[in-house]
């Protein structure tokens, strides 16, 4: 009996000798950095408040969230991933950064991946949100530009071709054929690459398809490349209709099939119209920047950051559909001054590669056709529900028609059709690039930004160490931070 | 009995008069607390309302935008407005919100007109703002150009900023934003 007694409080003693010290810390301390931002503490939500810390300035609280919710490997992982290596660039911190990308490169890449959860969450009753976070086209795109960049300044120019071309491939998963592959940047950078590798038929063929995606993304084109776009989009469908009525072809039939050859010949006039004013203004465009940015010569490539990224939120009845915004970043300009002598100026810079317009240019994916189907069935079984309901109370004294019209409303509140939000907040709005060359050893660059009126409106002071490389990178981000 | 009974009506009477909404600045208001990670935006609205009777708007609602919470479970603010709100010399209203920070859509003012047969208005504003951690924002000023007493929606006309005279008109009816710094941010 006493061994029994003796052997249970040795045991008791034990235990919590294992347990205690786990929530000592806690007992001690619950406000400590440690206990508030450890992963058992930190929920999704908290996230927002992380972003709302980055673009305040308060780069560590930020941090702490975002490792923090990694750390919990869940299928938000790759999205913490992006926004940690966001941060990381920011903060000056390239091989961190260049850690996480690759984490969220690999995930983002593997079809394979998250798949049981893909499959879920394309079933009536479960959201969106709950499958693994893949990203948008735009937002692979972006992540290859980065895991590119990282790894070119670490010289391992191989890799970095790879997920230039890989940015390149997931920028023609888009549904409309004229924003496929227009993100310049990424053409550019293989060109570098190639002409770096001495291979000047392939470094050719990617500088051709660079100048046509600035063209073609470029402000003055825009416009009319949204208006090509519509204009295709309805001749396809024309054309379309025009073959299933002449396969059906009879006399009733006739006027109506002359009446869409007619349209087909007037919208293929104002296709040709639009592209005759494309080709105008691609001759008033230039492309020395372009030039200057892949002359091997110019050892360091500086990136300029700026703003904040588009922002994506739901809208709808049900929250079943997303649209992007983007938050104004009053720079427009910056000037470099290296060592308090050289200054660089606006021109030199490439510019236009506008995260928000890439963002908004690529919708139309198959996501939304299942939401929109999750839509539509939320509201005819809320529709069937109310009618019963109201039907319950003036003819069903029993109450029959009461447990029908419950149970009815019950699968329609568990239908989930909202929209899934989830995008990498932490990228910036713009980037603008400027190609250089500098003598190896440290410098300091002072860069400051102008806004429209060419009043300088944030400057920023950095040193920088240039290696004996012709893969020199710098980032600098410049996100409006409120004093 | 009598007396319980007296004491129970006061309590809930009096309740009435110290329930303060949370979510704006009071003319009252002696102290603003901005801890745990709360934050303040200031913005005005102005509507011109040439052909149609007075206007009484009465509240305005802001809903929360979070990519990382679900969408049923976003807060929806409904948010009043007092009669220190508004200043008839102006002809304007101060609005506040105090939030969590965050993104936030500004979604509709809704209020009444005088004739009695015209439609209750709403005007949509649908323009997202951010709250920081413990700092206060100034957001510019609405402006209605046009109010169209008989529809039912009146659109947002154009947002200007004029800070410099609304800060200064801020401080003097919210007497606890007096030594505050006010920073300009922007709807967008």
């Amino acid at each position: 009996m006493y061994l029994r007694v003796v052997k249970i409080i040795l045991a008791t003693f034990i235990v919590s000798s294992i347990i205690s010290p786990v929530f000592a810390k806690e007992a001690q301390n619950p406000n400590s950095e440690e206990v508030k931002y450890s992963p058992k503490n930190l929920q999704d939500k908290d996230a927002m408040q992380a972003e709302m810390d980055f673009y305040a300035g308060n780069d560590h609280e930020a941090e702490l969230i975002f490792t923090g919710l990694k750390a919990k490997k869940d299928h938000n992982i790759a999205l913490w991933n992006n926004q940690l290596g966001s941060l990381y660039l920011t903060q000056g911190k390239p091989k961190e950064a260049k850690d996480v990308f690759m984490e969220s490169y690999v995930l983002m890449n593997d079809i394979t991946a998250f798949k049981n959860l893909e499959l879920s969450s394309v079933g009536l009753i479960s959201s969106e949100m709950t499958k693994g976070y893949k990203g948008d086209p735009y937002e692979k795109v972006f992540n290859s530009f980065y895991v590119g960049m990282l790894l070119y300044a670490d010289n391992d120019l191989e890799n970095a071709l790879a997920a230039f071309k890989n940015g390149i491939l997931c920028d023609s998963d888009v549904t409309g054929k004229l924003y496929k592959s227009d993100v310049a940047l990424m053409y550019l950078m293989a060109t570098r690459l190639e002409l770096m590798q001495k291979n000047q038929s392939m470094a050719d063929d990617f500088f051709k398809q660079a100048t046509e995606a600035y063209y073609l993304s470029h402000p003055d084109n825009r416009l009319l490349v949204s208006q090509k776009q519509g204009l295709l989009d309805d001749l396809d469908k024309k054309q379309k209709e025009l073959l299933e009525k002449e396969a059906k072809a009879n006399v009733k039939l006739e006027k109506v099939i002359n009446t869409l050859k007619a349209d087909i010949g007037k919208l293929e006039t104002d296709i040709k119209s639009v592209e005759d004013k494309i080709e105008e203004n691609n001759r008033k465009i230039a492309i020395n920047t372009l030039k200057d940015f892949i002359n091997p010569d110019n050892n360091t490539l500086i990136c300029i950051e700026t703003g904040r990224g588009p922002l994506k939120y739901q809208i709808g009845t049900y929250g079943e559909k997303t649209i992007f915004t983007i938050k104004p970043y009053p720079a427009v300009g910056f000037s470099i001054t290296i060592d308090n002598f050289t200054q660089i100026k606006a021109g030199g810079f490439l510019r236009y590669n506008d995260v928000f317009y890439q963002a908004s240019t690529r919708g139309g994916r198959v996501m939304d056709s299942i939401l929109k189907g999750k839509a539509e069935f939320k509201q005819t079984t809320a529709d069937v529900s109310n009618v019963l309901s109201t039907m319950s109370q003036v003819y069903d004294p029993y109450g029959v028609l009461s447990i029908f019209s419950f149970a009815t409303e019950s699968v329609s509140n568990a239908t989930n059709p909202y929209a899934d939000a989830r995008h990498w907040s932490l990228l910036p709005a713009e980037l603008q690039i400027i190609s250089l060359r500098l003598n190896p050893g440290t410098h300091q660059l002072q860069i400051n930004a102008y806004d429209a009126a060419g009043k300088a409106i944030e400057s920023s002071k950095i040193n920088v160490e240039i290696m004996n490389t012709s893969n020199n990178v710098i980032f600098k981000r410049f996100r409006g931070v409120e004093s | 009995m009598k007396k319980i009974l007296f004491m129970i009506f006061l309590a809930f009477s009096l309740t009435g008069c110290v329930n303060v909404n949370p979510y704006i600045l009071t003319k009252g208001q002696t102290s603003l607390d901005l801890t745990n990670n709360r934050g303040v935006a200031l913005f005005t609205l102005k509507v011109d309302n040439s052909g149609g009777g007075r206007l009484f708007l009465s509240s305005f609602m802001a809903r929360e935008v979070n990519q990382y919470k679900p969408y049923n479970t976003l807060g929806v603010f409904s948010l009043p407005l007092m009669p220190e709100n508004y200043s008839a010399i102006d002809n304007l209203y101060f609005c506040s919100v105090v939030l969590g920070s965050g993104i936030y859509r500004l979604d509709s003012f809704n209020g009444m007109v005088n004739p009695f047969f015209a439609m209750p208005p709403a005007l949509k504003i649908d323009k997202i703002f951010d709250i920081y951690p413990n700092k206060i924002n100034y957001l510019g000023r609405l402006h209605f150009s046009n109010l169209n007493t008989q529809s039912v929606f009146t659109s947002l006309n154009s947002i200007e900023d004029t800070s410099e005279q609304d800060i200064l008109k801020f401080k003097e009816i919210f007497p606890v934003l007096k030594d505050k710094q006010i920073s300009r941010d922007s709807f967008y």
